[in-house]
C-alpha cells in the first residue's frame, strides 16, 4: 500500500460525493411537482391561500430530507472520511 | 472543516464510575445547550414580569402569548381532544429547536484552552448528538403515552395490524421513522453552516448573507416540522380519541370563540 491507494480512495469519494450531490438533485423534481400543484389551488381557490402555502412548506421540508441525506452522505465523504484516515494511517505505517 | 460540533473540546475529565473509566467532554454542543437554556430561561422569566390582562400588553407578553396559542391551536388540532402534558413537551422541543436553529446566525467567538485556539458557535441542533437525543425523547414517550392510555396489550396490537405478516415492517418502519427524524435536523443545520462557511472562502462579501436568510426560513420550517412530527407519531401511538374527549375539546372550543 502507498500513495496510489490513497489517490484511488481519495478519487473514489470525490467522484462518489458529486454523484450523491446529483442525485439528491432528482429531489428537486418532487418539489417542482408539490410548488406546481400548489400553485395551481392557490390560483383556483385565493382563499385557502395562506393554508395551501404553510402545507406546501411543510411537504417540500419533507421531500427536502432525501435531498439532505445525500448532501449529507457527500460532506462525510469530503470531509470528515473514515475511510479515508484509515488508509492514510495504513500508509503511514508503511 | 469541522462538521461536528462534539469535537471542538473546551474541558475533559476522567472520571471513574462501576470499577470503568468514563472520559467526560465539555464540548461545544453542550456548552450551547447550557447558554440557550439560560437564554430561554432568563427570557421567558422576564418576559413574564408584570403580566396584564388589559388592552395594552407589554410586547413581550405579546410575542409569548403569540407562539403559545399558536402552539396549542396546532396541538388541539391534531390530538382532537383537550392539550394536556403532549402539549408541554412538543412546545418546549418547538421552542428550543427554533431558538436553536436562528441562533446560528450569530457569529459568537468561544476561546478552547485545550488548544489555545477560537472555534465558532455551531448551534447544538447542528450536533448529531442533540438531535438522536430529542430523537430518544419522541421516540421513547410514544410508546409512554399509548401505555399509560391504552395499556400494554392495545399498544402493542398496533404492530400486528392488519396482519401479523407486517410485524418486522412495522419494526423496521419505527426505527427509520425515528432515524429519518433526527438526521432530517441535524443534516439542515449542519449543512447551512458548512455551506456558509464554503461560500466565506469563495464569494465572501454578499452570497453568505443570502444563504444565511435562506437558513432563517428553513430553521423556522425544521422546527414547524420536528414537532408536527413527534406530535404525529405520539398521536399515532395514543389512537384516535373516545366521543366524550372530542365533545369535551369540542366544548371547550366554543368557549373560546
Amino acid at each position: 500500500m502507498g500513495i496510489d491507494a490513497v489517490a484511488l480512495v481519495g478519487l473514489g469519494s470525490v467522484i462518489s460525493a458529486g454523484i450523491a450531490v446529483g442525485m439528491g438533485g432528482l429531489a428537486a423534481l418532487g418539489e417542482g411537482k408539490a410548488a406546481q400543484q400548489a400553485l395551481a389551488s392557490m390560483a383556483s381557490q385565493p382563499d385557502m391561500a395562506n393554508e395551501v402555502r404553510s402545507t406546501m412548506f411543510v411537504a417540500m421540508a419533507m421531500v427536502e430530507s432525501t435531498a439532505i441525506y445525500s448532501l449529507l452522505v457527500a460532506m462525510i465523504l469530503l470531509f470528515s472520511n473514515p475511510i479515508f484516515n484509515k488508509v492514510v494511517e495504513l500508509a503511514a505505517q508503511m | 472543516m469541522n462538521i461536528n460540533p462534539d469535537q471542538i473540546v473546551f474541558w475533559t475529565k476522567k472520571v471513574a464510575l462501576f470499577g470503568t473509566e468514563f472520559t467526560f467532554n465539555l464540548n461545544m454542543t453542550i456548552v450551547g445547550t447550557w447558554l440557550l437554556m439560560f437564554l430561554i430561561f432568563v427570557g421567558v422569566h422576564f418576559a413574564t414580569r408584570g403580566l396584564t390582562d388589559g388592552l395594552k400588553i407589554n410586547r413581550w407578553q405579546n410575542l409569548l402569548e403569540t407562539m403559545v396559542s399558536f402552539l396549542k391551536n396546532e396541538v388541539e388540532g391534531t390530538l382532537q381532544r383537550k392539550a394536556t402534558v403532549i402539549f408541554s413537551l412538543v412546545a418546549s422541543l418547538f421552542i428550543f429547536i427554533l431558538v436553536s436553529n436562528l441562533s446560528g446566525v450569530i457569529p459568537l467567538p468561544f476561546y478552547v484552552p485545550s488548544t489555545g485556539e477560537w472555534a465558532v458557535y455551531i448551534p447544538p441542533t447542528g450536533s448529531f448528538s442533540t438531535t438522536v437525543g430529542l430523537m430518544l425523547l419522541v421516540m421513547l414517550s410514544v410508546p409512554l403515552f399509548g401505555i399509560m392510555r391504552n395499556g400494554v396489550g392495545t399498544y402493542f396490537k398496533r404492530y400486528v395490524e392488519p396482519q401479523w405478516i407486517m410485524l418486522p415492517f412495522n419494526i423496521i418502519g419505527e426505527f427509520s421513522s425515528g432515524a429519518s427524524l433526527a438526521i432530517r435536523l441535524y443534516g439542515n443545520v449542519m449543512s447551512g453552516t458548512v455551506i456558509v462557511a464554503i461560500l466565506l472562502i469563495l464569494a465572501p462579501i454578499f452570497m453568505p448573507v443570502v444563504m444565511q436568510l435562506f437558513g432563517l426560513l428553513t430553521g423556522v420550517i425544521q422546527a414547524y416540522i420536528f414537532s408536527t412530527l413527534a406530535l404525529v407519531y405520539i398521536v399515532g401511538g395514543l389512537g384516535d380519541p373516545t366521543l366524550k374527549e372530542k365533545q369535551e375539546w369540542e366544548a371547550s372550543q366554543e368557549d373560546a370563540s
